[in-house]
């Protein structure tokens, strides 16, 4: 098969994991403390990121919340996905460049970092430092989440990679 | 264990002990200004920050340009968000407030209600 379509269908299908993967979680689980969530479509952005690249990773993470704003129309919601996802993918692919940490380590940096780029546009939302106290319990729990998925996400790699067309070299 | 197992590990207990004690220092500060709290600030886009005294049952729209409504409601010397329609609905979710650091933040619309420190303000 042509590696170019092959690779196309598989991104085509890590989005749409992605999406499914955000919707599940939306209606799912509600925690005590505002913006508090699993972050689970960060499953499909860290297993891309690891089969592919960051270029990968940025594109499933853009299309993910796209079509969540068009399917769903809140505007406002694609903006803030927009600052804690491109945040926290950027800061995933930094420190996997770095080569210290296995995926888990890499995922949950994400994981932090995503509440992070969500706290700091929330302070220039409504003009109040304030709304900083919610960091560390969030910072706590996008730890322990953002591990989860790196776990997660280190075992759907090695299945996939085998049959995953186009992987890079440096990935695992 | 591998080396990047090894430096995850270490990076997650440095991360749990600088953000527990960072957790710890926020809730001591947070309850050490414990007591009747009887005011709360409220702020919402393009509106000077208003203080509402808790002791007076009120109810009233808050309504930005171009944004939406919340409908915000003092009772039983409680603050909370009523009724919104913003898409998330967090502010109705978090429920009634009254303690000193608590807050509600409805980000759709800009709105951040917060109990001031126990005290008279000027």
């Amino acid at each position: 098969m042509n590696p170019k379509r092959h690779k196309a269908a598989y991104l085509g299908m890590l989005s749409t994991a992605a999406i499914l993967l955000g919707y599940v979680e939306s209606i799912a689980v509600v925690f005590p403390v505002p913006g508090m969530k699993l972050g689970l479509p960060n499953l499909a952005v860290v297993t891309v990121l690891y089969l592919y690249s960051w270029r990968e990773a940025l594109a499933v993470s853009v299309v993910r919340i796209a079509v969540n704003w068009l399917l769903f129309g809140n505007t406002f919601g694609m903006w803030f996905s927009l600052a804690g996802g491109l945040f926290s993918l950027a800061c995933m692919a930094a420190v996997k460049r770095l080569d210290l940490f296995d995926c888990v380590g890499v995922s949950l940096v994400g994981g932090i970092t995503h509440n992070l780029g969500q706290i700091v546009a929330a302070v220039i939302l409504v003009e109040n430092v304030r709304i900083a106290y919610y960091f560390i319990p969030l910072a706590i729990a996008g730890l322990a989440a953002g591990a989860a998925i790196g776990l997660l996400s280190g075992i759907l790699v090695r299945r996939l990679s085998p049959i995953a067309p186009d992987i890079n070299k440096s990935g695992r | 264990m591998k080396r990047e197992q090894r430096n995850t590990l270490i990076l997650v207990l440095a991360l749990l002990a600088v953000l527990g004690t960072a957790f710890l220092v926020q809730q001591v500060l947070l309850r050490g200004s414990d007591g009747p709290a009887v005011w709360a600030v409220l702020k919402a886009d393009g509106r000077e920050p208003q203080r509402l005294d808790l002791r007076e049952d009120v109810e009233f729209m808050v309504e930005g340009e171009g944004t939406g409504y919340n409908l915000v409601r003092v009772e039983d010397g409680k603050i909370m968000v009523a009724e919104a329609d913003c898409a998330d609905k967090i502010c109705v979710r978090t429920g009634p407030i009254r303690q000193p650091g608590e807050m509600i933040a409805c980000l759709p619309h800009g709105l951040l209600i917060y109990i001031e420190e126990a005290g008279e303000p000027d």
